[in-house]
C-alpha cells in the first residue's frame, strides 16, 4: 500500500525511529512518566518532512508504553499510566528471583497485544467514524466505575483500608481547577495546585520512595535469597517468560481485546483497559483470586497485553475523529495538525497513505522495540540482585528527577515528599497503596463522564442497550468469577498438581498461620505501639483533608461538588467503620491488626537485626529529604549529584572510582539528554537567587 | 513696538526657524538610534511564548505563527521558543506571565476570559490587569460567521416557538464553563431562562461534534463551514443527506453564506439571536448586552501581549511586526494548512484598546449581565 511505500523510500523515518528509540527506553524507564518528547516534536513539525514527525511521534509512543512495565517489575514502581497494575504481580515476581521470566512474560504479551492491536485497527479502519459512535458517555462512565471498582480487588485483605484510600484517591483527584464549574477545589490557596496534583511526583512519593527504602532497611537485593538462582537462570529466565506467555495465549488475546476495544473510547485508553483487563482475568482464570498479586505470571500477561493492544484502539477516536484518547494524544492531534494532517474524515480519505503507514509504524514500534528490551532483559533481571546500598540511592535520585520533570518546579518535590511520607506509612502498616493510585488515575475521567451522562441521559443511561451490553458482560464475568473461586476452593490440591512446573514456581506458596495482632485486653499503655499512633495520626490526617474539601465545597456549584463528595463519602463511611473497630476493640476482643493487607504493602523486611534496620531506615530516609534541600538550595546539576556521591561513599561505602563513574554519568545526562536534548528549563537554585 | 522687542521678537523666530529645521534630524537620529536598538535587541535572542496547553488550538496556532514571526521583528531572532504552563484554567499561564521580565523577548496569548474577567473584577487572581500589560494584538479578533444547528434525528425540529412554548431544555456539549465568542449565543439563551443549557466537561470541539453526531446532545453550538467540509465532507455528500445531520436554526456575529445555508438542504431564513431573544422576551438592555459581550470575547481571544512596564517601542515593534506577519501571504498559507482560515480575523492593539472603552460606556445593567455569562 501507498503508506508502506512512503515508510521504505523516506530514510528520514528510520533514522528518526533510530533516535528517539533510546529516548524512549530511558523515558519508559524512568517512574513515574516520561520525558516531553512529544512538546519536543510539537517544536520540529516546521523544520523537519511531515512524515518523519508523525511516524516518529507514533513509534516514540508505542516504544516508551513497551517499556512502563520494566521499573513496575524490577522496582515496585509503576512506570506509567499503562502499567500500573503491573507492579502487583510483576514486583512479587522479582523478589522470588523471577524477574527475567515476568520480563519476558511481560513483552510477550505486549508484542501480542501491539501486533494484535495494529491489525484490529487495519481491519476495522473502513468503519472506524461509525464504531466510535456506538457507545457515548455514559457507557465511558460505566467503564471508567468499573476501572475505579477494581480498587476493590487490589485490597485484597484490606478491604476496608483499601476502599478508605480508594475514596481519598477520588477526593485527592478532584483537587484543582475543575474543568466543568470552573471552580478552584481544595488547592490550599496553593497556586501548584491549580492543575490538581500531579500524578508523576504522586507515584514517586507512593511507591518509588517508600519501595527503596524498604530495600535498604531489608539490607537484601530485590530478589531476596535467590541470588544463585537469579544467576544461573537469568538468560533461560526471559525465555521461559516468553514460552509461558504463550501457553497462555487465551488470556492474551482476551486482554488484547479488551485493551483495543477500551482503546477505541475516547478519552479512556491504556489507563483504563489494563485495569479492566486485570479484573477481568482475576474472574476468568483458574485460582487466580487466591494467586493474583502474589506473583502470578497470568496477573502480569492480563496487565501487560492492553497495555499495547490499546495504542491501536486509540488510534481510533485519535485519527477518525480528532478525539484525543489521553494527555498524550491530544499533543499527538497538534502534531498532526502542524503537519497538515488534520485528523477527520479528510485524514481518513485524503491522506489514507498516512493512516496505514500509521498501523505498520505500530506493528515495527513493537517488533523493533521488544526484541532489544528482551537482548537486555537478563542485565536488567540482574538489577534485582544489585546491593541495596547503592541500589536505593541511585532510584531515589532519578525518581526525583523523574518528578521534577512534571512542572519543573521545587514544588514538585515536596508533593514527592508529602506522599512518601504517606507511602512509607502505608506500606509499613499495610494499608493498600494501588487504590490511591486507581482512584487519582481515573477519578477525573469519571467525573467528566458523571456530569455528562447524568446531563444527557439521566436515568435513561441505564436503559441504553450499549450500557447495559457492557453490564452484562462485566456481571457474567463476575458469575464466572464466583463459579470459578467454588470449583478452585474445592479442588486446590488438584490445581496445583495440574499447573505446569513454572506456573506452579509462581504460585504462591500455601500462607503461613501468622498470629493476628489483638489489642484487646491489653493494657492501655501497652496498645500505645508505634503502628497504633501511627493510624490514629492518619486517620486524623484523613479526617482533616476530607473536612477540608467538605468545607471548600461549599463555596463550589453542584456540578464541581458532585464527584468529590462522592469521594468524601466513600472515605468517610470506611473512615467511620475503621475508627468504630478501633473503639469497639478497646470493649472486646477484636482483631485490628492493621498487617493483613496481602497485595504489595505487607511491611518492611528488617532482616535479624532490627536496630541496625532502623539505623538503615533514618540514613536513607535522611538522604532522601537531605536530596529535595540540596536540590533546591544548589540545584540538581550540582547539589544532588554531589549528595549523591556523598552518601554513596560514606554511608553505602562504595568505591571512590565507582562512585566517580556514577556521578559523572549522572552529570553527563543532566548535561547532555536534559540541557542540549530536551532544553530544561531548571528553578533557579536559592544560593544563586541570594548572592544575586 | 520697541527696536529692542522687535530684536528679541526676529531673535525668537529665528530660533523657531532653527528649530524646526533640525528637529526632524534629531528625531530621525531618535529613531534610527532606537531602530539600531531594536535591531540589537531581537537580533540572535531567544523569544518565549508563554502559552497554555500542549496540543490546544492555540497552541497549535502560536508555533505555526512562530515559524515566521522572526521575519518580520527588527532583528532576526535566534530561535523562539513556546512554553507551555498547562490546566488551572490558564491561571498559572497567567501568573507565569506576571513574573516574566518586561525585556520585550517574553510574550503570552491569553484566552479572552483572562481579559474579560479582570475588567468585570471576577478574575482569580485579583492584582492581574491586563490593561497595564504591552498588548501587540488578536489574530482571531471576531467577524466570523456563527451558525447553531440542531440534529432532527435527536430533536424533531420544526421552530424556535413551538421548543420555546413545549418547555423543553435541549443540551449544548461544551469543553469548559468559560467558553469564548463561539458558545455566546447559547450561554445568553440558557442565562435567559431560554430552552438550552450548555453541559460543560467535553474534552474539544472534536469530542462534542462525535457526541452530537450520535445523538448524545440535540445541538451543535457552532457549525462551522471549513471544518465541517473538511473534515466531516461524508455527511454533505447531497444538501439532502446534509440536513438529516444538521438544520441551522439561529445566527449572531456575520450572517452565514446562503451558497453553504444551500449545501446544509437549508433554503429558508435562519433567524438572528436577537429574534429569539426577542421570543424570550429579553429586551432592549439583554440585546445590548449581547453585542457588546460578543464585542468584547471575540475581540480579546487570544490575545497577544507583553509584560507591563515593556518599553513603548519594543511594544510598537511588537505591534508593526504582528500586523505584518497577520497580513502577510505566508501567515495566511499557515492558517490554511492548520484548519483556522475560518478564524482569521486580526485586530490591532489601538482596536483592543478600543474595546477597553466599549467597555467603560457600559450600563451597569450590561455590565451585571455580561458579568453573570463569565460566571455561569
Amino acid at each position: 500500500m501507498a503508506g508502506g511505500e512512503q515508510l521504505f523510500s523516506r530514510p528520514g523515518i528510520w533514522l528518526g525511529f533510530l533516535i528517539v528509540l533510546p529516548i524512549a527506553v530511558i523515558s519508559g524507564l524512568k517512574p513515574g512518566g516520561g520525558v516531553p518528547v512529544f512538546v519536543i516534536l510539537l517544536g520540529l513539525t516546521s523544520h523537519l518532512d511531515p512524515w518523519v514527525v508523525v511516524c516518529t511521534a507514533i513509534f516514540y509512543k508505542a516504544a516508551s508504553d513497551l517499556m512502563e512495565p520494566v521499573p513496575s517489575i524490577l522496582l515496585g514502581i509503576p512506570g506509567g499510566r499503562s502499567a500500573q497494575a503491573t507492579v502487583l504481580d510483576g514486583y512479587p515476581m522479582a523478589q522470588k528471583g523471577l524477574a527475567g521470566v515476568a520480563i519476558g512474560a511481560s513483552y510477550t504479551g505486549n508484542i501480542v497485544g501491539g501486533i494484535f492491536g495494529a491489525l484490529v485497527f487495519l481491519a476495522l479502519l473502513p468503519f472506524a467514524r461509525q464504531l466510535i459512535l456506538i457507545f457515548g458517555s455514559a457507557e465511558f462512565f460505566l467503564l471508567t466505575v468499573i476501572g475505579v471498582m477494581t480498587v476493590a480487588v487490589v485490597s485484597s485483605g484490606a478491604f476496608i483500608k483499601g476502599l478508605l484510600t480508594g475514596g481519598l484517591g477520588i477526593a485527592i483527584a478532584m483537587v484543582g481547577y475543575s474543568s466543568i464549574g470552573g471552580d478552584i477545589r481544595a488547592t490550599f490557596g496553593l497556586n501548584y495546585l491549580y492543575d490538581g496534583v500531579p500524578l508523576g511526583p504522586l507515584v514517586v512519593g507512593l511507591f518509588a520512595i517508600p519501595e527503596a527504602i524498604a530495600l535498604v532497611v531489608g539490607g537484601k537485593p530485590v530478589a531476596g535469597d535467590r541470588v544463585d538462582l537469579l544467576m544461573k537462570q537469568a538468560n533461560r529466565d526471559v525465555w521461559r517468560g516468553i514460552v509461558e506467555g504463550f501457553r497462555h495465549w487465551r488470556l492474551m488475546l482476551q486482554s488484547s481485546a479488551i485493551g483495543t476495544a477500551i482503546g477505541m473510547m475516547p478519552g479512556l485508553g491504556a489507563p483504563v483497559a489494563h485495569w479492566i483487563s486485570y479484573a477481568v482475568a482475576r474472574n476468568t482464570e483458574k485460582g487466580a483470586h487466591e494467586t493474583f498479586g502474589k506473583g502470578d505470571i497470568r496477573g502480569v500477561i492480563a496487565s501487560d497485553a492492553p497495555n499495547s493492544s490499546a495504542d491501536g484502539g486509540e488510534l481510533f477516536p485519535t485519527l477518525a475523529f480528532g478525539i484525543p484518547g489521553t494527555a498524550g494524544m491530544s499533543i499527538m492531534i497538534a502534531i498532526f495538525v502542524l503537519c497538515g494532517f488534520t485528523p477527520g474524515y479528510s485524514l481518513m480519505t485524503n491522506h489514507l497513505d498516512v493512516v496505514v503507514a500509521l498501523v505498520y509504524v505500530l506493528i515495527i514500534a513493537n517488533t523493533l522495540t521488544v526484541p532489544i528490551v528482551m537482548l537486555f532483559a537478563p542485565y536488567l533481571a540482574r538489577l534485582t540482585l544489585a546491593n541495596p546500598m547503592v541500589l536505593a540511592p541511585i532510584v531515589i535520585w532519578v525518581s526525583m528527577l523523574a518528578a521534577y520533570m512534571t512542572t519543573n518546579s521545587i514544588a514538585d518535590l515536596i508533593v514527592v515528599l508529602v506522599f512518601a511520607v504517606l507511602g512509607l506509612f502505608m506500606k509499613a502498616y499495610g494499608w493498600p497503596r494501588p487504590p490511591i493510585l486507581i482512584a487519582v488515575a481515573l477519578g477525573e475521567v469519571m467525573e467528566k463522564y458523571l456530569w455528562i451522562s447524568v446531563n444527557n441521559y439521566g436515568f435513561s443511561m441505564f436503559a441504553r442497550p450499549q450500557f447495559l451490553a457492557i453490564l452484562a458482560v462485566m456481571g457474567l464475568v463476575a458469575l464466572f468469577g464466583v463459579r470459578m473461586r467454588r470449583q478452585v476452593a474445592a479442588t486446590v490440591k488438584e490445581v496445583r498438581e495440574e499447573a505446569a512446573p513454572t506456573v506452579a514456581a509462581v504460585l504462591p506458596e500455601p500462607e503461613a498461620e501468622t498470629a493476628p495482632v489483638v489489642f484487646a485486653r491489653v493494657p492501655f499503655r501497652d496498645r500505645m505501639t508505634l503502628e497504633f499512633i501511627g493510624e490514629i495520626v492518619l486517620l486524623a490526617l484523613v479526617a482533616a483533608f476530607l473536612g477540608y474539601m467538605l468545607w471548600d465545597s461549599t463555596h463550589w456549584r453542584f456540578s464541581d461538588r458532585l464527584t468529590p463528595l462522592i469521594g468524601v463519602s466513600i472515605a468517610a463511611f470506611f473512615w467511620v467503620i475503621r475508627v468504630g473497630t478501633i473503639v469497639l476493640s478497646f470493649f472486646r476482643p477484636i482483631q485490628i491488626s492493621s498487617r493483613e493487607a496481602k497485595i504489595m504493602d505487607t511491611g518492611f523486611q528488617t532482616g535479624q537485626d532490627p536496630r541496625e534496620a532502623r539505623l538503615r531506615f533514618y540514613q536513607i530516609f535522611g538522604f532522601t529529604v537531605a536530596l529535595m534541600l540540596v536540590i533546591w538550595v544548589f540545584g540538581f546539576h550540582f547539589g544532588a549529584t554531589l549528595m549523591l556521591g556523598a552518601y554513596l561513599v560514606t554511608i553505602a561505602r562504595f568505591s571512590w572510582l565507582w562512585t566517580a563513574f556514577i556521578v559523572g554519568v549522572a552529570i553527563a545526562i543532566l548535561v547532555g539528554f536534559y540541557d542540549y536534548v530536551l532544553g530544561i528549563p531548571w528553578h533557579v537554585p536559592l544560593i544563586v537567587e541570594l548572592f544575586k | 513696538m520697541s527696536v529692542l522687542s522687535g530684536l528679541s521678537q526676529r531673535r525668537r523666530h529665528l530660533g523657531w526657524l532653527i528649530g524646526a529645521a533640525v528637529t526632524p534630524f534629531f528625531a530621525f537620529n531618535a529613531l534610527a538610534q532606537t531602530q539600531a536598538e531594536l535591531q540589537k535587541l531581537f537580533t540572535g535572542s531567544t523569544i518565549t511564548i508563554i502559552g497554555s496547553n500542549a496540543g490546544s488550538g492555540a497552541d497549535i496556532m502560536i508555533r505555526a505563527s512562530a515559524e515566521i514571526l522572526g521575519d518580520f521583528l527588527p532583528g532576526k531572532p535566534a530561535r523562539i521558543v513556546v512554553q507551555n504552563v498547562p490546566g488551572g484554567g490558564g491561571i498559572p499561564q497567567v501568573r507565569r506571565f506576571m513574573q516574566a521580565k518586561p525585556d520585550g523577548l517574553t510574550i503570552t496569548v491569553l484566552h479572552s476570559r483572562h481579559t474579560v474577567d479582570a475588567l468585570f473584577g471576577t478574575h482569580d487572581i485579583k492584582e492581574w490587569d491586563p490593561r497595564k500589560t504591552g498588548i501587540i494584538g488578536t489574530p482571531t479578533g471576531g467577524g466570523q460567521s456563527r451558525l447553531l444547528c440542531v440534529n432532527p434525528q435527536t430533536y424533531n425540529w420544526t421552530s424556535w416557538k413551538d421548543l420555546i412554548d413545549s418547555k423543553k431544555q435541549l443540551n449544548v456539549g461544551a469543553s469548559e464553563p468559560s467558553g469564548g465568542a463561539a458558545a455566546m449565543a447559547v450561554r445568553f439563551i440558557e442565562m435567559n431562562k431560554g430552552p438550552m443549557k450548555i453541559i460543560t466537561g467535553y474534552s474539544g470541539n472534536n469530542e462534542i461534534f462525535a457526541a452530537y453526531l450520535r445523538g448524545e446532545v440535540p445541538i451543535l453550538q457552532h457549525c462551522p463551514e471549513r471544518s465541517l467540509k473538511k473534515e466531516y465532507a461524508d455527511l454533505l455528500k447531497t444538501p439532502e443527506e446534509a440536513h438529516k445531520k444538521f438544520v441551522p436554526i439561529l445566527w449572531w456575529d456575520v450572517e452565514s453564506d446562503p451558497e453553504w445555508l444551500k449545501t446544509l438542504g437549508y433554503s429558508g431564513k435562519v433567524p438572528h439571536v436577537n429574534e429569539v431573544l426577542d421570543m424570550m422576551g429579553a429586551g432592549e438592555e439583554q440585546k445590548k448586552a449581547f453585542r457588546a459581550a460578543l464585542e468584547i470575547r471575540s475581540i480579546f481571544s487570544r490575545t497577544w501581549t507583553l509584560p507591563a512596564g515593556t518599553p513603548e517601542p519594543v511594544v510598537k515593534a511588537w505591534q508593526d511586526a504582528f500586523m505584518k506577519m497577520t497580513a502577510s501571504p505566508q501567515y495566511k498559507a499557515l492558517m490554511v494548512k492548520i484548519g483556522f482560515e475560518d478564524e482569521h480575523a486580526p485586530r490591532s492593539a489601538q482596536e483592543m484598546r478600543d474595546a477597553f472603552k466599549l467597555f467603560d460606556s457600559l450600563s451597569p445593567e450590561s455590565i451585571a449581565v455580561i458579568k453573570q455569562l463569565g460566571n455561569d
